[in-house]
């Protein structure tokens, strides 16, 4: 599409690639901040080893090891505004929630949610993942 | 299937039933492990190529023969006139000179295992499968089983009469799958007791089936065999520092043991010039060849013990 004036509709798996691009962005460090890039780092890590652990406990439990161990509180606040909030509402201007908004709604919604939000954050993590490893992360095989 | 084809061909069902966890695999793939299971485009259900369970009938054949005649495997695959007229000419070179008398289905998953909070776990299935069963068993000319006249709506469950996977007094019984409750609206033995006496060849498990059978709604159903199976963590370790190799981590996906599915086995009569075999007697050498093997190595990972199922016919 060379002379497309007006970008058509996105679809979901778009919008599901451009929330993770950004959401990756805002966690990739100055090279030069030693301390940042530690932490997306571990953003990366943890990101990429989440989509086992919620097939394999469930996404409560992935959840709130992930708030336990406190590894990556940017991951959850990044789930919890693509899955509560601009999934829904694409045009959405909120703010992004706190680390705990997808656990809270994990825990009070019924096992429909349950299961939809677990589908919708294995796919949203496709792509995190994919642009995490674009931006350098390591993906070694540390242990918790 | 016109009339002058149903008088031509032969059909039946091949059951498959997974003694340890399976890897149909689909090549590498970008989704949420390195190495998925095959998987039906439209359903997102498990299934298995039939090309790959045709390769896995031709080998079973050919080494019953190589057994019984001491021919070495290749000239069986190549020469020997059941092989090559059942499955089609084993010579790349000759393979355009005519098919094979045997059609292979993909595979399509049947009953899938579920952890339970009681009785260990549960095998379920749901309207969609079973309606498909039917059309399945329609094909080949084989009665059908007595379906449920209501069908469980999301968060509910078929359950056969007393069964021990029951939690509660049985007006308020449920069923807990993985972390999700069913409320019971029924018993599912009709289904129970037709996979029980035709699905499954081993006694154990028939017992089991006939109190273990559940039947979900189709999304409830969708849901397990989406993301109810195992995902295994592969390593390669540094022999030097016995730690893992840098970059040699992957993530593989298994069905389950106890997963059953079937696929449908159409024989035609033979199309190799050299060698006159009718559809009876095509559908039957395959089936004594089945009969004889009992279990197959179906799928990747053979050396670390994946993929044995025991295999069983259902003909008319």
């Amino acid at each position: 599409m060379a002379n497309a004036t007006k970008p058509e509709k996105k679809t979901l798996d778009q919008r599901r690639a451009e929330h993770a691009w950004q959401a990756v962005q805002a966690v990739n460090p100055n090279k030069k901040d030693q301390e940042a890039k530690k932490k997306f780092e571990e953003f990366c890590r943890q990101a990429k080893k989440l989509p086992v652990r919620i097939i394999a406990s469930g996404l409560g439990q992935a959840l709130a090891f992930l708030k336990a161990k406190n590894y990556a509180p940017k991951l959850l606040v990044a789930l919890g505004d693509w899955v509560l909030d601009k999934r829904i509402n694409p045009d959405s201007k909120k703010p992004e929630p706190d680390d705990m908004a997808l656990l809270k709604a994990v825990v009070e919604g019924d096992a429909e949610f349950l299961r939809w939000a677990t589908d919708e954050v294995l796919a949203y993590l496709q792509w995190l993942v994919r642009f995490a490893d674009a931006e350098g992360s390591e993906g070694s095989a540390t242990t918790d | 299937m016109s009339d002058a084809t149903k008088t031509t061909t032969q059909g039946a069902l091949l059951f498959i039933h997974a003694q340890t966890a399976l890897h149909p695999g689909s090549g590498t793939a970008l989704g949420t492990v390195d190495l998925p299971v095959q998987r039906e485009r439209h359903t997102g259900w498990p299934n298995i190529a039939g090309s790959a369970l045709k390769g896995v009938l031709r080998d079973a054949c050919r080494e019953k023969i190589h057994q019984a005649t001491g021919q070495p495997r290749k000239v069986v695959n190549e020469e020997h006139p059941d092989i090559v007229t059942i499955f089609g000419p084993g010579k790349v070179d000759e393979s355009s000179a005519h098919a094979g008398a045997l059609t292979v289905s993909d595979a399509r998953i049947l009953a899938y295992p579920v952890r339970s909070l009681r009785g260990v776990f549960a095998w379920v299935t749901c309207r969609g499968v079973l309606e498909r069963l039917c059309r399945d068993l329609a094909l080949i000319g084989m009665p059908l089983p007595s379906l449920p006249t209501t069908w469980p709506a999301e968060h509910k469950a078929l359950v056969p009469t007393n069964s021990p996977l029951m939690v509660g007094q049985s007006n308020q019984a449920t069923v807990v799958l993985e972390e999700f409750d069913y409320k019971v609206i029924g018993p599912s033995d009709g289904v129970a007791e037709w996979l029980a006496n035709h699905a499954v060849a081993d006694k154990f498990a028939q017992e089991r089936m006939k109190s273990h059978l559940v039947v979900l709604s189709d999304d409830d159903f969708t849901h397990f065999v989406r993301n109810a199976t195992e995902i295994v963590a592969r390593i390669a370790l540094d022999y030097e520092r016995k730690t893992v190799k840098e970059g040699a981590l992957f993530y593989q996906e298994f069905l389950p043991a106890e997963t059953l599915m079937y696929s449908v086995l159409l024989a035609n009569s033979s199309r190799n010039e050299r060698a006159s075999m009718d559809a009876a007697e095509v559908l039957g050498k395959v089936r004594q060849c089945l009969e004889d093997v009992r279990v197959l190595q179906i799928g990747g990972d053979e050396t670390t013990g994946k993929g044995l199922c025991a295999v069983h016919v259902l003909q008319q």
